[in-house]
């Protein structure tokens, strides 16, 4: 059973008022489960908008909303809000910021967003609505705990930021962002964070995109290990945050692992030797060329063939690929009856506008999306698509499940781009 | 009857559950991966896709993408309390720490061996949370 200090206790025991209570059991039972002996402090939190993407929990009523999405009670309290303690910063959510009509969503939902926005807010969450908080001033030090919904997130900030996290969920990340505390467990102990084998990278590794299919197989090959944390080790070079951040997206789509150290780039693992902690007998997994053609294969479904919507921007974009899709786009017209969105944050949206990013995108036919992507304002955006293309591993993994019949594929950003101002799709 | 053996692991949810084993080698993926009223796995290409995990004892070695995965749970027990009556899972993550929370089923986790070995597809399972064991009838 887990130890509690005294004021975890007073939490539990109800001192702090019925609400904190809940919250406080549910992160008890929660660290008896993971085996936890002590809790630790979360200093930031990364949760889903405030309407939150699921088809659970849905009600007009914001605290019985609350209740069955963020606590999991059927008790009738109502919201009180984040601890003042924990930086809270939302994730993705189920509407655009400014417009709900290129994804077909309703109205309703779309001022139903701003109002609870508002209550969201008020409760302590600063509202970002991204996938890449860490693009968006959402930043844990090393050491620094942290939770979050985004799993492309936990990778990231465990293996680049070298902070300390696990991948939860949204009840989980309200919890803790209501009580201030988790179970202390899995990455928050630093032997679980050493690597326990080495995944060479034996393919082409230079575009984001190639990034973005090493991720992929890395987390079919990592999954059959148990989410064994590995070091990746090269020839690679030109790593950037955009590789990383595709890479990271699509290693947790396919495994969940939660933590991957880059020999000679990522803070813990400055050699190999470091980040195995010494450990002279580990099983070496290779990332082959015929990995890489098998992962590409199962992305991008064959042949050529009409696209009718084109998502791009798997994590959000940055500033940088959106300042590169405006360049590439640029005189360029999206096809008739063809939707084209990138996609990225508010903030970012905003820096896009006023560098001029915005208006040479619009002007081409083509939006900046917001607050998400396809997998979580979908369900309406698929109708009337027969093809669909995406520049994300992420997103072609996902969409199939929603896109149903309808062929998805998979390519760079101009690939996608091509694709969306000739209405087709140009395969191999 | 078939023959019966013994699984020991770590009792991770209380309680004792019984019911035909469903067998997910590859976890089911963590978004988009069950429909929520019903608990049918949608994830294309699963081993047990269209079929639900409603009364079955889940057998996964942890989870699998998304923080989304304890989601797959969650919205099935909200809408229509459709959950497995219990779990056995190779080693828990946090992301199965948290389902295990919201559906409240017994749980034994973090075995020694490979529970895919032992367990297979409508053998009888019995979950004892509380010892930590799990007890295989096997299918004749």
């Amino acid at each position: 059973m887990v130890k509690l200090t005294e004021y975890e206790q007073k939490m539990l025991d109800g001192e702090f008022g019925r609400y904190k209570q809940i919250a406080m059991e549910h992160v008890v039972e929660f660290a008896n489960v993971m085996g936890a002996e002590e809790l630790v402090k979360i200093s930031k939190v990364h949760i889903c908008g405030a309407c939150p993407p699921l088809e659970y929990g849905q009600s007009d009523d914001f605290d019985e909303s609350f209740r069955r999405t963020y606590l999991w009670t059927k008790e009738p309290v109502k919201f009180e809000g984040y601890s003042p303690e924990v930086y809270v910063q939302t994730d993705g959510g189920a509407v655009d910021q400014y417009d709900p009509k290129p994804m077909y969503l309703p109205e309703k939902l779309y001022n139903l967003n701003h109002e609870r926005e508002l209550i969201f807010a008020e409760g302590g969450v600063s509202i970002v609505g991204s996938c890449a908080p860490y693009l968006n001033g959402w930043l844990p030090m090393r050491g620094e705990t942290f939770m979050t919904t985004e799993s492309s997130n936990v990778l990231f900030s465990n293996s680049v930021l070298g902070a300390c996290g696990n991948a939860n969920g949204t009840a989980a990340c309200s919890w803790a962002a209501i009580t201030g505390r988790g179970p202390k467990c899995g990455m928050h102990i630093p032997e679980n964070r050493l690597a326990s084998v080495e995944v060479r990278i034996d393919c082409k590794c230079e575009t984001p995109r190639d990034w973005d299919i090493i991720g992929y197989s890395l987390g079919r090959l990592i999954i059959r290990q148990n989410n064994a944390v590995p070091v990746v080790t090269g020839p690679f070079h030109d790593v950037d945050i955009i590789r990383l951040k595709r890479m990271f997206s699509a290693i947790a789509t396919t495994s969940g692992l939660e933590m991957c150290h880059i020999e000679g780039i990522t803070p813990e693992a400055p050699t190999k030797e470091v980040a195995l902690g010494g450990k002279k007998d580990y099983p070496v997994f290779h990332i082959t060329q015929e990995d890489y053609d098998e992962s590409e294969r199962m992305l991008c479904d064959p042949g050529s063939g009409p696209v009718q919507f084109v998502s791009v921007g798997c994590p959000h974009y940055s500033l940088e690929e959106i300042r590169n899709a405006a360049a590439y786009i640029k005189g360029k017209k999206v096809h008739e009856g063809v939707r084209l969105i990138f996609w990225t944050s508010c903030s970012i949206r905003e820096a896009a506008r006023m560098s001029g990013y915005l208006a040479t995108i619009e002007a081409a036919g083509a939006t900046i999306g917001t607050n998400g992507c396809p997998l979580v304002q979908g369900f309406e955006c698929y109708r009337g698509v027969t093809g669909m293309a995406v520049d994300a591993a992420k997103q072609a993994h996902y969409n199939r499940s929603w896109l149903k019949d309808g062929n998805m594929y998979y390519g760079t950003m101009e690939q996608c781009v091509d694709a969306a101002v000739s209405g087709m799709w140009e395969g191999k | 009857m078939g023959k019966t053996i013994v699984l020991k692991g770590r009792g991770a949810y209380r309680g004792v559950a019984e019911g035909y084993a469903m067998c997910c080698p590859n976890s089911i993926q963590g978004w988009a991966g069950v429909e929520a009223k019903t608990g049918k796995i949608i994830e294309k290409g699963h081993v047990h896709e269209g079929e639900s995990f409603d009364g079955k004892i889940l057998v996964i070695p942890t989870s699998k993408g998304s923080c989304g995965w304890s989601g797959l749970f969650q919205g099935p027990m909200d809408l229509s309390g459709v959950r497995p009556a219990g779990w056995v899972v190779k080693y828990a993550d946090s992301k199965v720490g948290v389902a295990a929370v919201l559906v409240g089923s017994p749980m034994v986790a973090d075995f020694e061996e490979d529970i895919f070995q032992y367990i297979e597809d409508g053998d009888y399972v019995v979950v004892n949370g509380d010892e930590g064991t799990v007890t295989v009838t096997k299918k004749d």
